[in-house]
């Protein structure tokens, strides 16, 4: 009985450890809250700082450093001055400058010892360019269609390239990755259509869409015993989402697929039931090739669809089509292509037949006038009028800040990722079935990237090519 | 007349028995098939590295299955183990082996299983010192109003569908914070925790004969000492009882943790970040256009549910030793 007594105690104990613990542990986020929530206000005044204090600085560290040798004493000055900048508003934009200073002399003595293929030592201005080796945890959320590209690039990227930086992107969709963004919850956001021109002003003032990657969205049909890649054109795409064409032996649908013996079955389209890009896109084109589904449905990432049923994510479109005799949905090329779908013929607005495949939605880029403001990069590109376009194709977007990022090194770490990404990652985008993006779309995302600030300070130079 | 009557009640009993026993298969069979089908698609997913690895992109990777290893990194080909260059010819017909969509699936969910115990513990942590307590209050001062309040207040919580809890958390903690975080995640498990550890602990307390309380009484205990020596003790198989299935309900719960944790790619330990979770991975993979990790979807249930059932077994071999003792 003394033993039991004795754990007893002993349990009581603990469980009041245990809930000490707890209210300690419940305290502390309080703190960070704040940090957190202060820097951007803190930025936006610091966009006014002086740069003649910092830029002598920055020339005149990496010197001093480089010949005492300590790889690790820069960077610890460099994260006690950013938590300066979150504790001392006063004197938060000073002690910015600081960090750039200390941190851009961290990178200057490590590439300098750990890259001896980089002859020049401070690469960053030169032609060569090399991602600084820095320390940083990065989160970002968005669309699901460049999902496995993005995850390609970032497992290279911390395995390879930097091992010092985490990244994470979670697909959830475009619309919650905007909106993550736009409530400073994750460092970039990723989205397949542009943020709202009227949300721009009022929320994300500062955002900007950098043009990572292209990719085309196509119907997929499902009608039992024909495996042909049929042939669309506009009007029968827009008919047959508006109700108006409803069975497979429609004369409209017939006329473009000659040789094909349609069954007499009922056409049911799927769309999407969530805000999701690809809806975007596709609302997009329709609105485009035909006058009724601009007056009738319009375009946006959640339209009221007029005929068909809903699913959830190009996943559950690409399901519901799979088990559906007679059902066509429109997802993006690489759902269809794992589900073993043949890519459709679409006639594009030169009226040529062409199918979904990268040089072809590549060739939609083509031609483009690209606005010269970093901002307002993102466009359509929807019914292009190249003669080798197809026509349902789409930039996919990453959203960064142009001057509310408040942390130096995770703005650099970021922006390096991004920089690479549009350089060497663009190697990637074939090899999984993604078009790269067209050399000038390619040089603006990579200028708008450059325009990014923090504390007033250049994150990133780097050569546009 | 007694005969037929007799006749009359036996095939009514036999009609009713036959009913229920179907009514009991059919309320078996979901589990049979729900147990079956994650063990034989899951299992495809098994492999050492699904346990001792991280998410990995999805790709055919011919080089590394042959010789076992990962590809040296070639700086001027970055992408090389990932997957193949593409053909000079872009019309000629593609492999089906070269299709990244007929990869095998590569990597695994250490990060997800270290971020479900993780989540999960800590809501617990959160969850059991409020739920005991609570249960406590109810049980020895069950007849006060206040006590009927709360009680009533612990079920309609304990009904409360889970999204609602991972929305409150949402706003409260996430986006005040303007973080994901796994902590966020744990405090909306706790929420969805904390009435099943109260009820259960208030049942099992309240099933301690009351001559056990008298008997600590006559010797002269306070009613904080008996309820921690005498009582608790002798209710403590049944309060692990409720925790454990508190534990499995955490660790199971998906919607909570989209809003909260946001989910990761990398074993992440500070508990104010994003963190991976199995039930997320398992939705999220679900999702994928790629069968490799639809397969890995299930393999991560698979994981998912044994985990829940070794903590159960183990803690309930550890409760029975020392239960036995203080009885």
């Amino acid at each position: 009985m003394t033993a039991t007594n004795r754990t007893i105690k002993a349990m009581m104990l603990s469980l009041a450890l245990v809930s000490a613990l707890l209210l300690a542990a419940c305290g502390s986020p309080a703190a960070p809250v704040a940090e957190a929530t202060k820097p951007p206000e803190v930025a936006a005044e610091a966009t006014a700082v002086p740069e003649a204090t910092a830029v002598p600085e920055a020339t005149a560290v990496p010197e001093a450093t480089a010949t005492t040798e300590p790889t690790k004493a820069p960077e610890a000055t460099a994260t006690t001055a950013v938590e300066a900048t979150a504790t001392v508003e006063a004197t938060a934009t000073m002690a910015a400058t600081a960090t750039l200073a200390a941190t851009q002399a961290a990178t200057a003595t490590k590439v300098a010892m750990t890259a001896p293929t980089a002859t020049t030592a401070p690469a960053v201005a030169s032609t060569e360019w090399a991602p600084r080796q820095l320390t940083a945890t990065l989160s970002g959320s968005g669309a699901s269609f460049p999902n496995p590209l993005y995850q390609v690039w970032i497992s290279v990227y911390s395995k390879n390239v930097v091992p010092g930086v985490q990244l994470s992107y979670s697909s959830v969709g475009s619309g919650q990755g905007q909106k993550d963004f736009i409530a400073y919850l994750t460092d970039f956001g990723g989205t397949d259509s542009a943020i709202k021109s009227a949300d721009v002003a009022s929320k994300a003032p500062d955002a900007i869409h950098l043009p990572m990657v292209l990719g085309g969205v196509m119907p997929m049909v499902n009608i039992a015993g024909i495996k042909t890649s049929l042939k669309f054109t506009p009007e029968t795409l827009a008919g047959i989402y508006l109700g108006a064409i409803t069975n497979w032996t429609d004369p409209r649908i017939a006329k473009d697929n000659e040789g094909v013996a349609f069954p007499d079955l009922e056409i049911t389209p799927v769309y999407r039931s969530d805000s999701s890009g690809t809806t975007s896109i596709w609302t997009d084109y329709l609105s485009k090739v035909s006058t009724d589904w601009k007056a009738k449905v319009g375009a946006g990432s959640a339209v009221s669809f007029p005929a068909g049923i809903g699913a959830s994510g190009n996943a559950g479109v690409s399901a519901t089509v799979l088990n559906t005799n007679g059902a066509v949905g429109y997802v993006e090329v690489g759902y269809a292509l794992a589900a073993g779908f043949p890519l459709p013929f679409v006639k594009n607005a030169a009226g040529n037949f062409i199918k979904p495949e990268t040089a072809n939605v590549s060739s939609a880029a083509n031609g483009l006038n690209i606005s010269s403001d970093p901002k307002k990069l993102a466009t359509s590109i929807t019914n292009s009028a190249a003669a080798d376009a197809y026509p349902i194709a789409a930039f996919t977007y990453v959203l960064v800040r142009q001057t509310t990022y408040t942390d130096v090194v995770k703005a650099q770490a970021l922006s390096d990722y991004l920089y690479w990404g549009l350089t060497t990652g663009q190697g990637a985008t074939v090899r999984l079935g993604y078009a790269p993006l067209p050399e000038a779309m390619r040089k603006a995302s990579m200028t708008a990237l450059m325009t990014m600030r923090v504390a007033g300070q250049p994150v990133l130079e780097a050569p546009v090519k | 007349m007694d005969k037929y009557n007799y006749r009359r009640r036996k095939i009514t009993d036999q009609i009713m028995r036959n009913l229920t026993a179907v009514a009991t298969g059919c309320a078996v069979i979901p589990l049979i098939a729900i147990i079956g089908y994650v063990l034989t698609i899951g299992a495809g997913a098994m492999s050492w590295s699904f346990f001792t690895d991280v998410y990995q992109p999805p790709s055919n990777a011919v080089v590394s299955e042959i010789t076992g290893e990962e590809p040296a990194y070639d700086p001027n080909d970055p992408f090389a183990g990932i997957a193949d260059a593409p053909s000079e010819d872009p019309n000629a017909p593609v492999d089906p082996a070269d299709n990244v969509y007929n990869a095998a699936p590569r990597g695994g969910v250490l990060h997800g299983i270290l971020g479900t115990l993780m989540i999960a513990g800590i809501g617990l942590l959160l969850a059991l010192p409020i739920g005991i307590f609570a249960g406590i209050y109810l049980s020895e001062y069950r007849d006060e109003r206040y006590a009927t309040i709360v009680r009533f207040c612990c079920d309609v919580l304990s009904g409360s569908p889970s999204i609602v809890a991972g929305v409150t958390i949402y706003v409260l903690v996430v986006l005040q914070t303007k973080q994901f975080s796994a902590f966020a995640g744990s405090i909306a498990l706790a929420i969805l925790m904390i009435p099943i550890v109260t009820r259960t602990t208030e049942e099992m307390l309240k099933l301690v004969p009351e001559t056990m309380r008298e008997a600590a009484r006559g010797l002269g205990a306070p009613t904080w000492y008996s309820t921690f020596t005498v009582v608790l003790p002798a209710a403590l198989p049944g309060i692990v009882t409720g925790v454990m299935l508190a534990f499995a309900r955490g660790a199971g719960e998906t919607a909570p943790l989209i809003l909260t944790v946001l989910g990761s790619n990398i074993i992440s330990t500070d508990i104010f970040k994003p963190m991976a979770a199995l039930p997320l991975l398992t939705y999220r993979y679900t999702e994928s256009p790629y069968p490799g990790e639809n397969t890995q979807a299930w393999g991560a249930a698979f994981v998912l549910m044994m985990l829940v059932l070794i903590m159960n077994i183990l803690v309930r071999v550890a409760t029975r030793r020392t239960g036995g003792n203080s009885r």
